[in-house]
C-alpha cells in the first residue's frame, strides 16, 4: 500500500482490510471546485466535507496520497472542464436555466453563476446542479464528462421535440425530472452497493427472447420470465407481499417518484455508473395512474419487466409505459411492451392460481377476488383472467370496486419520509431516503452529502443525532 | 534579509513538520541554498504542471521553506544521501521548524511561479500565504501565485485565469 495511505489509515493496515479500515475511519476530507484537502475545522473551509470512504471511492488512492504529501490534490482536470461542463450538459438535455434551478433546488442565479462565472461559484451549488442534470456530482470537473450519459440526454432532448400529441412527448420540466431521477438511480445503486445490498444482475440477465415479433409468442416469453423469476426468488404461487420492497430491497432496483405526462404509468431509465456499468431504475409517475397501491404494484411490475430483462438495444435509454388497459381496450403493441406486460401480470398472479380462483363463466365477483388476492387493479385483473383462459370468455367489470387495504397502502408507499430532513422532492424520498440515512448513520457519507441529496443545510443535518431509516 | 522577511518572521510562528516522517524524510541534506536578491544564479528554468500553461509539464521544480535563515530552497531531484529519493520539505530543515513551505519554478532568473503545496509546512491561513509570497517579491522577484482557496482552506492548486 502507498506510504501516504499508511500514514492516513495506520501503519499496520493490510491491503485486504483496507476497505473496512477506511469505512470506519473518522478522517474527513473537504472538496472545493479545484482541489481536495484534509478537513481541518480551524481553516474554516466552505467546501463539501466528505467522509474518508467517500473520498476514497470517488477519487482513489493516488489522489489521497497526494493530499498527504502536498496538503491538497488538484481535482480539476482542465479549465475548460470547470467553465463548460454544466452549460454543455444543460444544452445536451435541452433545459432552461430556470428548470435546472428548480430540479436542483438552487436559485436561478446559482445556475447562471455556475455557467458564466464558475471560478466564483460555490462547489455545493455546482454539485447540486450537476446532480440535478444526471451528472456524477462527485467527479464533476475532475472527470471530463462527469460520467454523464450522453445517450440518455440526447433521448430526453429528442422527446421534448416530439409533437405534443405524441404519447412520448415530455415537457422541459419532465425532462429535468427524468434527468434528476437518473442521478437518484445511480446514487442509490452506489450507496446500496456500499451497504452490501444485492444487485439485480446477481439474479437475472437480459433476455433477447421477444417471441420473434409474434404477439402470442411474445407473451409466452413474458410468462416464462415470470415463472422463472418466481422460482429464483422462492415466491411460490401466492401473492407478493410488497412489490416496492421486492424491487428495492431484494432485487436492488431503484424505484423513484417523479411527475410524468398524465397518461404515463412509469418510465424505465438506463444510466451508467462511473465504471461504465449499466444501472437501471423505474420512475413511477407521482401524478396520474399510480394513485392507489394496486396500480403501483401493477405498474412497478411492468417496470421490473423492462429493467430486469430488456436488452439495451430494445429498452433504449428511456422506456415509457402507458396506463394498462382492460382486455377489450388493449391493442397489440410493441413486443417490448407486450412482453413486459405479460411478465407483470404473470409475476403478480400465476396462471394456475388465477384459473383456480376465477372459473368460467367468469362473473364480477371473480374479478374482485383476483383483485384482492393478488393486489391488482381492475384492468390488470381482467387482463390476467382473460389471458389465463386463453381469451375464450368475456370478462365482466367489477361491481363493488374493491380497493387496497390500509396495510397494502402502507407497504407500497413510494413516499417514505421518516425524518424531518427528507427532501420535499418526491424523487428523493422513499427508498432513496432510507438508504441515504442508513449510510449516514454508518458514517459512510458525510452530513454535507446528506444535505446535498435532501436539499437541506449542513447544520440541519448535524442537529439530528441518529435517524432510524426504518 | 529584507524588511518583509523580518516582518514575516516576527508575525508568524515556527512549527515542526505536520506529517510524521518516513525513512530519510527528516535527514539534513547538502545543497540547500538561501535565496538572495534577484536575479537568482545557476537555477534551472521550468513551469508547473497546472494544465493551464504550456511548458515542460511540471519538471524542474524547486522546494522552498521560509525559516530563520530566510527562503531556503533546493532542486527536486533524487539525492544520494536520501537513498536516491527526492527531498521532502522536512529535509530542508533537517526535521526542524519552519514558518511555511511550498514549491516553485523559475520562469526566468528574476521571476517564478510560487505554489503553496507542502504536506509538512502548509500555509495556515490566507494572510500567512499572501505575506509569504510578498517575501519573495521583496527580494526583487516577480511572482505568479495562486489565490487562497476558501473552499478547502489551503492555497489553490490550480491557476485562475481571469
Amino acid at each position: 500500500m502507498k506510504a501516504g495511505l499508511h500514514y492516513l489509515f495506520g501503519q499496520e493496515v493490510e491491503e485486504t482490510s483496507l476497505e473496512e479500515v477506511i469505512k470506519n475511519s473518522q478522517l474527513q476530507f473537504v472538496r472545493g471546485k479545484l482541489q481536495l484537502a484534509l478537513f481541518d475545522a480551524a481553516r474554516k473551509p466552505t467546501g463539501h466535507i466528505l467522509s474518508a470512504w467517500e473520498a476514497w471511492d470517488a477519487y482513489g488512492p493516488d489522489v489521497l496520497e497526494e493530499v498527504v504529501e502536498n496538503s491538497s490534490a488538484r481535482l480539476i482536470s482542465t479549465k475548460k472542464a470547470l467553465e463548460e461542463t454544466l452549460a454543455k450538459r444543460r444544452e445536451q438535455l435541452g433545459l432552461t436555466q430556470a428548470v435546472v434551478a428548480a430540479v436542483a433546488g438552487v436559485d436561478e442565479q446559482d445556475v447562471i453563476a455556475s455557467e458564466n462565472n464558475p471560478w466564483d461559484a460555490s462547489i455545493m451549488a455546482m454539485e447540486k446542479i450537476a446532480f440535478g442534470m444526471g451528472l456524477d456530482e462527485r467527479t464533476v470537473f475532475f472527470q471530463s464528462d462527469a460520467h454523464g450519459d450522453v445517450d440518455l440526454a440526447t433521448r430526453l432532448r429528442y422527446m421534448q421535440g416530439l409533437p405534443q400529441d405524441d404519447a412520448r412527448w415530455i415537457s422541459c420540466e419532465m425532462a429535468a425530472s427524468l434527468a434528476e431521477a437518473s442521478s437518484v438511480i445511480r446514487a442509490q445503486d452506489r450507496l446500496q452497493g456500499w451497504l452490501g445490498r444485492p444487485r439485480p444482475e446477481q439474479f437475472f440477465t437480459h433476455s433477447s427472447d421477444y417471441g420473434d415479433n409474434d404477439v402470442h409468442n411474445t407473451r409466452m416469453a413474458g410468462y416464462r420470465l415470470a415463472a422463472d423469476a418466481r422460482t429464483k426468488l422462492n415466491l411460490g404461487n401466492g401473492p407478493i407481499k410488497s412489490m416496492v420492497l421486492l424491487a428495492g430491497e431484494h432485487l436492488g432496483i431503484p424505484v423513484v417518484s417523479a411527475e410524468l405526462p398524465p397518461g404515463i404509468a412509469s418510465a424505465t431509465l438506463s444510466n451508467r455508473d462511473e465504471s461504465g456499468r449499466e444501472v437501471r431504475g423505474v420512475v413511477m409517475n407521482s401524478a396520474g395512474p399510480n394513485q392507489d397501491a394496486w396500480s403501483i404494484r401493477v405498474n412497478l411490475a411492468r417496470g421490473l419487466g423492462h429493467a430486469l430483462f430488456d436488452t439495451p438495444g430494445r429498452l433504449g435509454k428511456v422506456w415509457m409505459d402507458g396506463t394498462l388497459r382492460g382486455p377489450e381496450d388493449h391493442q397489440d403493441g410493441n413486443p417490448v411492451e407486450e412482453r413486459a406486460d405479460a411478465f407483470a401480470l404473470a409475476f403478480l398472479a400465476p396462471m394456475e392460481e388465477v384459473r383456480e380462483g376465477a372459473k368460467p363463466p367468469i362473473v364480477a365477483r371473480d374479478v374482485e377476488f383476483i383483485m384482492r388476492r393478488f393486489g391488482m387493479n381492475e384492468s390488470a385483473a381482467r387482463r390476467r383472467i382473460d389471458s389465463s383462459h386463453s381469451h375464450e370468455f368475456p370478462i365482466p367489470h367489477s361491481e363493488t370496486a374493491p380497493s387496497p387495504s390500509e396495510e397494502e397502502t402502507k407497504v407500497e408507499t413510494l413516499d417514505w419520509a421518516g425524518s424531518s430532513l427528507c427532501s420535499p422532492n418526491a424523487s428523493r424520498r422513499g427508498q432513496f431516503a432510507r438508504i441515504v440515512l442508513d449510510c449516514r448513520n454508518r458514517a459512510l457519507i458525510s452530513d454535507d452529502t446528506v444535505g446535498l441529496y435532501f436539499g437541506c443545510s449542513r447544520e440541519e443535518v448535524r442537529d439530528v443525532q441518529e435517524i432510524d431509516p426504518l | 534579509m529584507t524588511e518583509a522577511l523580518t516582518d514575516f518572521q516576527g508575525r508568524h510562528t515556527l512549527r515542526g513538520p505536520e506529517k510524521s516522517p518516513g525513512p530519510f524524510e527528516n535527514d539534513p541534506i547538502p545543497g540547500v541554498q538561501i535565496l538572495g536578491h534577484a536575479p537568482a544564479v545557476g537555477v534551472t528554468l521550468g513551469t508547473p504542471d497546472s494544465g493551464e500553461i504550456d511548458g515542460d509539464g511540471g519538471a524542474n521544480k524547486y522546494l522552498w521553506v521560509i525559516d530563520t535563515r530566510g527562503i531556503c530552497y533546493i532542486f527536486e531531484a533524487p539525492i544520494r544521501e536520501l537513498n536516491h529519493n527526492p527531498p521532502k520539505h522536512s529535509n530542508l530543515t533537517g526535521g526542524g521548524k519552519a514558518y511555511i513551505g511550498g514549491e516553485m519554478w523559475f520562469k526566468t532568473c528574476s521571476s517564478m511561479w510560487v505554489w503553496g503545496k507542502s504536506g509538512r509546512y502548509p500555509a495556515r491561513n490566507e494572510q500567512e500565504w499572501e505575506e509569504a509570497v510578498g517575501v519573495f517579491n521583496s527580494f526583487g522577484y516577480k511572482t505568479l501565485s495562486p489565490v487562497w482557496d476558501d473552499e478547502t482552506g489551503y492555497p489553490s492548486g490550480a491557476w485562475r485565469i481571469s
